[in-house]
C-alpha cells in the first residue's frame, strides 16, 4: 500500500484538480484505488466563496471512504458498504466500492489518528489517494509521498511562492535519522512557541553532551533560532537535532524564517534530521484566486499563468507544473514511480 | 478517571476559546449551561493566538475544545491552521474539536477538519448535548411529529346554565325539524359514499350512480357530468403537475422547522391555502409547515358553494380557491406530513354534507360547519343549510371529525352577540349529535367594533371580551379565526405581519386552543397570495410568541364590561329565538342577524328541501 | 433558462422612489418592473411620505394554473442556458 497525499498551501490552490488527474492516471493504469480526504471536497460550489469547484470523479472499482450520506447519494453506486467506526462532522464514515464511474463528495477523517484507522481498511495492494483541505497538512504524516499545491490563492507574488516552495522542499528533504540509545536526549513538548527557545536550549545544555537530541512536537522556526542563540553553539558541534517529521516544522510560524535557520545551522555545525519522512514528489502551481468583490461576494481571478509558472520554476529546484496550462504529463511522470 | 455523577451525566472537561471578543458571549452562555450540568469548563480569554490556544488547551487535557469565531474566507484558513496545530500537538488524541459562530455549518466544519460545527441558529442545548454524547440533529431544528387533538380535555358542559338551557332547547328543536327533511345535498352525500365504494369494485354500478348524481347537480357542474365540458377557468391537472406534487411529497416527511420558528411547535397555528392550483398549494403547504404551521385549511372557490354538486378528477383553477374534488384532496394529502392537522371546510354552501364525506375519504382531520353564517352571510338558503348542516354534523360525528363553528358574519356587520348566539346554538346541536365542535370567534376590527367604539383605543379589549364570554359559557375549545386580524391589516406587509402576529399572540395568550393566521397579502386583492407572504406572517407570529412567552397581554377594564354586554346580548338573542320556537324562521326573520346588520338570508338552494318519505 | 423561472410564484421589489405624489410613485414603480422584465406586475402597497413613496411591487412569474417551468434545463450561474 502506498499513500499519496494531496496537500495545499491554502484553499483554492488546486488540490482537487491534481487529485482528479491522479485518479484518472491510476485508473488508466489499472491500479486498485482507495480514496479518502481529510476535509470536504467534490461539491459543485465552494461553501465559502460560492464559486464553482472541480468535481471528483471516481472510476468503477475504486474504494472510497467518506461520510455515509455522501456514499449513498453518489451516482457511482457504491456497494459493499462497511463502517469504519469513525465519525466526522457529517456523520459516520463508511467505505464502499464504486460499481460505476461517478461523482462523489469526499468527507473523511479529520485527525491523524482517525485517518490511520480508516487507512487500515485499504487493501494491501492499493494506492491510497488522500485529499487535503485548506492548508491543512498535519494528517499528511501518514503519507508515503506528497504532492503540494500552491498558487495565487496563497500569494500573488511568485517570488514569495518560490521561496516558500524552497523552504518546504528543504524541510521535506531532511535526512531520516532513527538513532536510538544512551546518547539520545528526548525532549517532548507538543508545541514549542516563540519565547520557549531558551527553555529548549537549557534542557539540551543540562543534559551534558548528548549526540542526538530528539525534539518531539511542533517546532516554530523562531523557537529554533532562539534555541540556537541560547546554546553555546560551539559546545554543541556534532550534535544532531532530530524532529518527528518534516511536517512538524511547517505548521507554525513564517515558513521563510527557515531560510535563516538553515544558514545558522550550517554555521553552527549542527546537523538536522527527522525520524520519519514523506517524499515530496512535486509542486503544482495554480494561477487562480478568488477575489472579494463585495462583502461575502467573490469572483474568480487569475494571475498571468505562463509568467507565474516560469518565475517559480526558475527559482526552485523541485519539479513544478501547472496542470491546466501544461496538461497532466509532468504529474504522470511523478506518479509513475508509484505504479509498481 | 471520569466518574458518573448522581444526575447520570459524566462530567467532561471542556475548553472554550473565543477568537474575538464578540464570541465571548455565546461561549459564556455555553459555559453557564455546562457548569450547571456539572462539567469542568475553562473559558480562555479572547485575545490568544491559535498557537497559545493549542498550548493552553493541551495543558488542560480536555475532552472538548470549542472555538468560536465569525467565519470569513481569511478566518477559515486560520481555523484550518488551528485544527492542524491541534492535531500535530496531540490534542486530538483525546479531545474533540468543535467550531461555532456566524456562517458555521457542518460542511464547513468538516472541510476545516473540526469534529462538529454549530451555526448561529444552534441552541446552546445542542452544544451541551454534543458534550454529553447525546444524539441531536445538528442540521436544523425539529418538528413535532404527534398530531394535536384540539378538543382533548374539553367536557362541552355549559358553565352558564341560563344560556345552556336556552341553547339546548333551540338546538333540539332545529335537530328535530331537520330530521324530518332531506335535500339534494344530503342525497348526493349518500351517493358519493356509494360511488366511491363502487368506483373500482363495479364500474357499471358506479356509472349508474354517477348519472343519478348528475341529475341532482346544477349549473356548470351538472354540465361537466353530462357533457364533459370544463367548468369555467378550470383545466385538468397534467401528469407533470401530479409529478411535482409527488416529488415534493416524497421529502415532506423530513421537513424540519428552523430554530427561529421552533416556538411554533407547541402552538397550533393554522394557515389557509387555496391558490386554485393543487401544485401551488402543495408548495404553499410544504413551506408553511417548514416555517412552523401546525395546521392547514383548504380554501375552495366561492362557486363551489353555489352549484349543486362537486366535480370529480383533479383540476387546476385560475382564480382563488382550489376545487373540491376527492382527487384534488388526495393529491394535496400527499404533502400533509405526520403531526400536521388538515381542515377541509364544509361550512357554507350547497355541498356541505358531501364535503364532510370527501374530507373523511381523503383523510382530513377537521372540517368547518356553521348553519347561521352560511345562511346569513354566504348566500345559502337558511332552510336548506339547516337541513344540510345537521346532516353534515351527523357525518362529522360518525367520522369522529371535529369541526369549527365559524362566525364570519360579523364581517358583514352582524353584532358579536348575535353571531355568538348562532354559533352556540349550532355548537350545541353538534354536541347533541355526538360531535366535537370548536368555537370560532372572529378576532377582527369588525364593523360592530368600529361603530360601538369597542376597538377605538386598542384591539385587545374586544377580542379578550369574546374569549372571556365564550369560556364562561361553555367548556369547549376556542379557535379564533379565520383568519385573525380582519380589517386591521393593510397592504403594507410590515404592518400586516405585525397585526397578524399580535392577534395570534393575543388569541393564544387569552386561552385559545388554536389560531388561524393570514398571510401578509391579506389586504392585497390584486392577485394570488405568494409564498414569501406566507413566510412573513409565520415569522412574525413566531417572533411575537417569543416576545410574549408566558408574559401575557393585559386588557383594560373595558374588556370585562364588553364581556358582560356580550353575555347580555347573547341571552337576549337566545330568548328571542327560543320564544319564536322555530330556528329556521328566526334565520329568515333576522333574529340572528338582520338586513340592518348587513345580513341577508341566502337564496341558493331555496325550495329544494323536501319532507322525508 | 432564467433563474426567474425558479421563482415559485411572484417576485416582490420593495424600495423607496423619489416622487411628488402616490400616483407618480406607482407609475414609476410599474415602469421599474417593466424595465426589470416583469410583464405581469402590480403595486401591492404604496405610501407617500416625505420625498417619495415606500413602495412594494410584485411581478408574478407564475400565477396558479400557469405552465410552471421550475425544473427546466439547469440554471447556470450567469442565468444563461446550460
Amino acid at each position: 500500500m502506498r499513500v499519496i497525499g494531496f496537500a495545499g498551501t491554502a484553499k483554492n490552490t488546486g488540490k482537487t484538480t491534481t487529485l482528479v488527474e491522479a485518479i484518472k492516471y491510476f485508473a488508466e493504469n489499472q491500479k486498485k484505488l482507495f480514496i479518502t480526504g481529510i476535509g470536504y471536497d467534490g461539491e459543485d460550489f465552494d461553501n465559502l466563496t460560492g464559486l464553482p469547484k472541480p468535481r471528483v470523479l471516481v472510476p468503477e472499482g475504486a474504494i472510497v471512504a467518506t461520510a455515509l450520506p455522501l456514499l449513498e447519494s453518489s451516482d457511482a453506486n457504491f456497494t459493499n458498504l462497511k463502517d469504519t467506526g469513525i465519525r466526522c462532522a457529517l456523520g459516520r464514515i463508511f467505505y464502499g466500492t464504486a460499481t460505476a464511474s461517478g461523482r462523489v463528495v469526499l468527507a473523511g477523517p479529520a485527525s491523524t489518528r482517525d485517518l490511520s484507522t480508516v487507512l487500515g481498511f485499504a487493501p494491501e495492494d492499493s494506492v491510497v489517494l488522500l485529499d487535503g483541505a485548506f492548508s491543512r497538512i498535519s494528517p499528511m504524516v501518514v503519507a508515503d509521498a506528497l504532492i503540494l499545491a500552491t498558487g495565487a490563492a496563497r500569494s500573488r507574488d511568485s517570488h514569495r511562492i518560490a521561496r516558500e516552495i524552497n523552504a518546504i522542499h528543504r524541510i521535506m528533504d531532511l535526512p531520516v535519522d532513527q538513532t536510538s540509545g544512551d546518547r539520545v536526549l528526548n525532549i517532548s513538548g507538543g508545541l514549542f512557541l516563540p519565547g520557549q527557545g531558551q527553555e529548549l536550549a537549557w534542557r539540551i545544555k543540562s543534559d551534558g553532551k548528548p549526540r542526538t537530541v530528539h525534539v518531539s512536537g511542533i517546532v516554530n522556526p523562531q523557537v529554533f533560532l532562539e534555541a540556537l542563540q541560547e546554546m553555546s553553539v560551539n559546545g554543541h558541534r556534532g550534535v544532531s537535532m532530530v524532529f518527528d517529521h518534516p511536517i512538524m516544522l511547517v505548521l507554525s510560524g513564517d515558513l521563510l524564517r527557515w531560510e535563516e535557520v538553515f544558514s545558522t545551522i550550517a554555521e553552527a555545525g549542527l546537523t538536522v534530521g527527522v525520524r520519519e519522512s514523506t517524499t515530496l514528489l512535486g509542486v503544482t502551481v495554480n494561477p487562480y484566486t478568488p477575489t472579494e468583490s463585495g462583502p461575502g461576494k467573490y469572483i474568480a481571478t487569475y494571475v498571468p499563468p505562463e509568467a507565474f509558472l516560469s518565475d517559480i520554476r526558475t527559482l526552485t529546484k523541485i519539479p513544478c507544473t501547472d496542470i491546466m496550462l501544461e496538461g497532466p504529463g509532468k504529474l504522470h511522470s511523478w506518479l509513475e514511480s508509484l505504479l509498481n | 478517571m471520569a466518574h458518573t455523577r448522581s444526575n447520570g451525566i459524566e462530567p467532561r472537561k471542556v475548553v472554550l476559546a473565543p477568537l474575538d471578543p464578540v464570541h465571548d458571549v455565546g461561549l459564556k452562555l455555553i459555559r453557564r449551561k455546562l457548569v450547571e450540568r456539572g462539567h469542568h469548563v475553562t473559558l480562555l480569554p479572547p485575545d490568544l493566538s491559535i498557537e497559545e490556544i493549542v498550548a493552553r488547551a493541551k495543558a488542560a487535557d480536555p475532552d472538548f475544545v470549542m472555538i468560536s469565531r465569525a467565519l470569513s474566507y481569511g478566518i477559515s484558513e486560520l481555523l484550518a491552521k488551528f485544527v492542524d496545530l491541534a492535531d500535530a500537538a496531540g490534542l486530538r488524541e483525546k479531545a474533540k474539536l468543535v467550531a461555532g459562530g456566524l456562517s458555521m455549518k457542518p460542511v464547513i466544519a468538516q472541510e476545516l477538519g473540526f469534529d462538529a460545527g454549530f451555526g448561529p441558529d444552534t441552541p446552546v442545548e445542542a452544544a451541551v448535548a454534543y458534550v454529553e454524547g447525546r444524539e441531536l440533529d445538528l442540521l436544523g431544528g425539529s418538528r413535532r411529529q404527534e398530531k394535536p387533538d384540539l378538543t382533548a380535555g374539553f367536557t362541552y358542559k355549559f358553565l352558564d346554565s341560563e344560556i345552556g338551557s336556552l341553547c339546548t332547547a333551540i338546538a333540539q328543536q332545529l335537530i328535530d325539524w331537520a330530521n324530518k327533511r332531506t335535500s339534494p345535498g344530503i342525497q348526493r352525500a349518500q351517493l358519493r359514499v356509494e360511488m366511491e365504494s363502487q368506483r373500482q369494485a363495479c364500474p357499471e354500478a358506479y356509472s349508474r350512480l354517477r348519472q343519478e348524481y348528475a341529475a341532482l347537480s346544477s349549473g356548470e357542474v351538472k354540465e361537466w357530468y353530462l357533457t364533459g365540458k370544463h367548468v369555467s377557468h378550470t383545466r385538468p391537472i397534467t401528469q407533470k403537475e401530479a409529478d411535482y406534487i409527488r416529488s415534493l411529497a416524497k421529502n415532506a416527511g423530513n421537513l424540519v422547522v428552523p430554530r427561529s420558528q421552533e416556538v411554533l411547535n407547541d402552538r397550533n397555528v393554522f394557515v389557509q391555502y387555496g391558490t386554485g392550483c393543487p401544485v401551488m398549494d402543495a408548495y404553499h403547504i410544504n413551506l408553511s409547515i417548514a416555517w412552523g404551521a401546525r395546521g392547514v385549511v383548504h380554501f375552495d372557490p366561492s362557486w363551489g358553494a353555489r352549484n349543486e354538486g362537486l366535480l370529480e378528477e383533479a383540476w387546476s383553477h385560475e382564480h382563488d380557491g382550489t376545487v373540491l374534488t376527492l382527487d384534488n384532496l388526495r393529491l394535496i394529502k400527499q404533502g400533509i406530513v405526520p403531526g400536521i392537522l388538515w381542515q377541509v371546510r364544509a361550512h357554507r354552501g350547497l355541498n356541505t354534507p358531501e364535503t364532510v364525506v370527501l374530507a373523511h375519504l381523503s383523510g382530513a382531520d377537521l372540517t368547518k360547519i356553521n348553519i347561521v353564517y352560511g345562511s346569513l352571510a354566504a348566500g345559502t338558503d337558511p332552510e336548506r343549510l339547516t337541513v344540510d348542516g345537521v346532516e353534515a354534523m351527523k357525518l362529522a360525528a360518525k367520522y369522529n371529525m371535529p369541526y369549527d363553528v365559524v362566525t364570519n358574519e360579523e364581517l358583514a356587520g352582524v353584532p358579536a352577540a348575535k353571531a355568538f348566539a348562532g354559533m352556540l346554538i349550532v355548537a350545541t346541536a353538534g354536541v347533541l349529535l355526538g360531535g366535537r365542535p370548536i368555537l370560532q370567534p372572529l378576532f377582527a376590527n369588525s364593523p360592530e367594533g368600529m361603530i360601538t367604539g369597542y376597538t377605538e383605543h386598542n384591539f385587545i379589549d374586544f377580542n379578550v371580551a369574546k374569549m372571556k364570554v365564550l369560556s364562561s359559557i361553555i367548556d369547549a375549545p376556542i379557535w379564533p379565526g379565520a383568519p385573525v386580524g380582519f380589517l386591521t391589516q393593510t397592504q403594507d406587509r410590515c404592518q400586516s405581519s405585525v397585526m397578524t402576529a399580535l392577534h395570534a399572540a393575543l388569541a393564544l395568550n387569552s386561552g385559545a386552543t388554536a389560531v388561524t393566521i393570514a398571510s401578509s397579502d391579506e389586504a392585497y386583492a390584486g392577485g394570488p397570495i405568494t409564498a414569501p407572504a406566507r413566510v412573513d406572517t409565520l415569522k412574525a407570529t413566531a417572533a411575537a410568541f417569543r416576545f410574549f412567552g408566558e408574559g401575557g397581554i393585559r386588557p383594560t377594564q373595558e374588556a370585562d364590561k364588553i364581556a358582560e354586554q356580550l353575555r347580555q346580548g347573547i341571552v337576549e338573542v337566545l330568548k328571542q329565538v327560543a320564544a319564536r320556537g322555530d330556528f329556521v324562521a328566526s334565520l329568515y326573520e333576522g333574529d340572528l342577524g338582520n338586513k340592518e346588520d348587513g345580513a341577508y338570508p341566502g337564496r341558493s338552494g331555496k325550495g329544494t328541501v323536501t319532507l322525508k318519505q | 433558462m432564467s433563474v426567474k423561472h425558479r421563482i415559485l410564484d411572484g417576485c416582490d421589489v420593495e424600495t423607496f422612489i423619489l416622487c411628488n405624489d402616490v400616483e407618480e410613485g406607482k407609475t414609476l414603480g410599474l415602469r421599474l418592473m417593466a424595465e426589470l422584465g416583469f410583464d405581469d406586475a402590480d403595486v401591492v402597497s404604496c405610501e407617500m411620505g416625505g420625498p417619495g413613496v415606500r413602495i412594494r411591487l410584485r411581478g408574478y412569474v407564475y400565477r396558479p394554473s400557469a405552465d410552471y417551468q421550475w425544473y427546466g434545463p439547469e440554471v447556470e450561474q450567469d442565468g444563461t442556458h446550460a
